[in-house]
């Protein structure tokens, strides 16, 4: 039981840490364009909790590309 | 204030604050470890691992109780508000010496043997009907698990994205986090050392929380129930102060009613109002002074101009403001909030109304 709820928790923070990374570099000015051109510690300060809240980030970046920010 | 991130907003006060907690950390730290030493010499003497545990996991219990005190001191007495300016950074450090205390048991406790340190750690105690044998660990895993949400969601991008109440309630998580700590606390080295000192300090350090709480809800709870409407044929107004109790140049926070509150400047002799709540955090501006021609909220300084509640080009960020007048010497305001960054007309003080 302890193994398979820590295999869970990897497999979310290993989908999260590359969702994560996805949206710190990349999707982030598409939510939020005052993160447009935002500098890479900026970038590197919100990685940790778009890792841990994907599945939010994933909602809102797939609404602002259907442009509902 | 928002127009483009950096990874951190640095000032001088920042700088100083935050040399302050780092250098604080250490010399707890290092104190700590010193006099544990000394302490517990052989043959009773203790291994430096066990030691820097200790040491991390009762400073970060310390940050946390700081933290938790920080709000409402700043509540009661204005002089701790330089306290509540960076409080985040705070958090944040607190954040990683829990971390540090974490890891070191994780690595200690549960990193050698075949089994997977985590798993060790889930499985090695399932006592959960027990109080004396209680897995404790687990209380202390959950509360570092808030933690670090609140550590990791602590920049300005997560409060725009989130939006302020909602970045406030996820940040109320704090208490949560505290509750599992103390009883981390009360449920591990509490039923190890047994020694009631330690019992008592701990004890004392949640009657202190707990107590500067009250106080400040008390004070809040008092305050609002000042409100004055007025009888009569407008009864949108409400009197909310003398001309001569506002100050130039600084806010005063007036009570309109049912909770609501209100900010009022006093600039080259006339009356502003706006909402009393920043922006940001939710700051008190009317605690506030005016900088620069600017509003400017005592928690964290940002600024709006008192007139319109816009904050200052390039920035955005728009607050309610309010109609204003006076009669005789007594300022009244009209209740109904205007839309955020409306332009409104002040109420000029005569030379009879200001005395």
């Amino acid at each position: 039981m302890a193994s398979f709820v820590l295999q869970a928790v990897a497999a979310y923070g290993v989908v999260g840490v590359l969702i994560g990374a996805a949206f710190a570099f990349y999707g982030v000015s598409r939510v939020d364009h005052a993160a447009t051109g935002g500098p890479f510690g900026f970038r590197l300060m919100i990685w940790p909790a778009s890792a841990a809240l994907w599945p939010y980030i994933a909602f809102r970046w797939l609404r602002a590309a259907r442009g509902n920010a | 204030m928002s127009v483009g991130y950096v990874a951190v907003q640095w000032n001088r006060h920042k700088r100083v604050y935050d040399a302050c907690v780092i250098g604080g950390i250490l010399l707890y730290v290092g104190v700590f470890f010193s006099v544990g030493k000394a302490l517990f010499a052989p043959p009773h003497a203790i291994s430096d691992e066990i030691l820097a545990i200790r040491a991390l996991g009762t400073c970060a219990f310390l940050l946390l109780h700081v933290i938790l005190c920080i709000g409402p001191l700043a509540r009661l007495n204005r002089r701790f508000l330089p306290l509540l300016y960076n409080r985040r950074h705070l958090g944040v450090a607190t954040f990683c010496v829990a971390l540090a205390h974490a890891a070191l048991i994780i690595g200690y406790y549960h990193g050698f043997g075949v089994v997977n340190p985590f798993v060790s750690l889930l499985t090695s105690n399932t006592n959960y009907s027990s109080l004396a044998a209680f897995p404790f660990e687990l209380l202390g895993l959950i509360a570092l698990a808030i933690m670090f949400l609140m550590a990791a969601t602590s920049h300005d991008f997560w409060l725009k994205l989130f939006g302020a109440p909602a970045w406030k309630r996820l940040h109320m998580l704090v208490y949560v986090a505290y509750a599992l700590l103390v009883a981390h606390v009360a449920l591990g080295i509490l039923q190890t050392q047994r020694a009631p000192w330690l019992a008592a300090l701990v004890g004392a350090g949640v009657v202190v929380v707990a107590s500067l709480h009250i106080a400040a809800g008390l004070r809040e709870t008092r305050f609002d129930a000042t409100a004055s409407p007025l009888d009569g044929d407008d009864g949108d107004w409400v009197d909310v102060a003398d001309v001569g109790e506002l100050r130039e140049n600084s806010g005063h926070v007036a009570v309109l009613g049912a909770g609501r509150r209100v900010a009022l400047f006093r600039v080259n002799g006339r009356v502003y109002a706006t909402t009393n709540t920043c922006a940001h955090q939710g700051g008190p501006l009317g605690e506030g002074r005016v900088i620069d021609g600017c509003v400017t909220c005592p928690w964290h300084g940002w600024q709006y101009r008192a007139h319109d509640g816009q904050s200052p080009p390039p920035f955005s960020e728009k607050i309610p403001t309010y109609r204003a007048r006076i009669v005789g010497s007594r300022v009244q305001i009209n209740a109904k909030a205007l839309p955020p960054g409306t332009p409104v007309e002040p109420a000029v003080i005569s030379e009879h109304a200001d005395g």
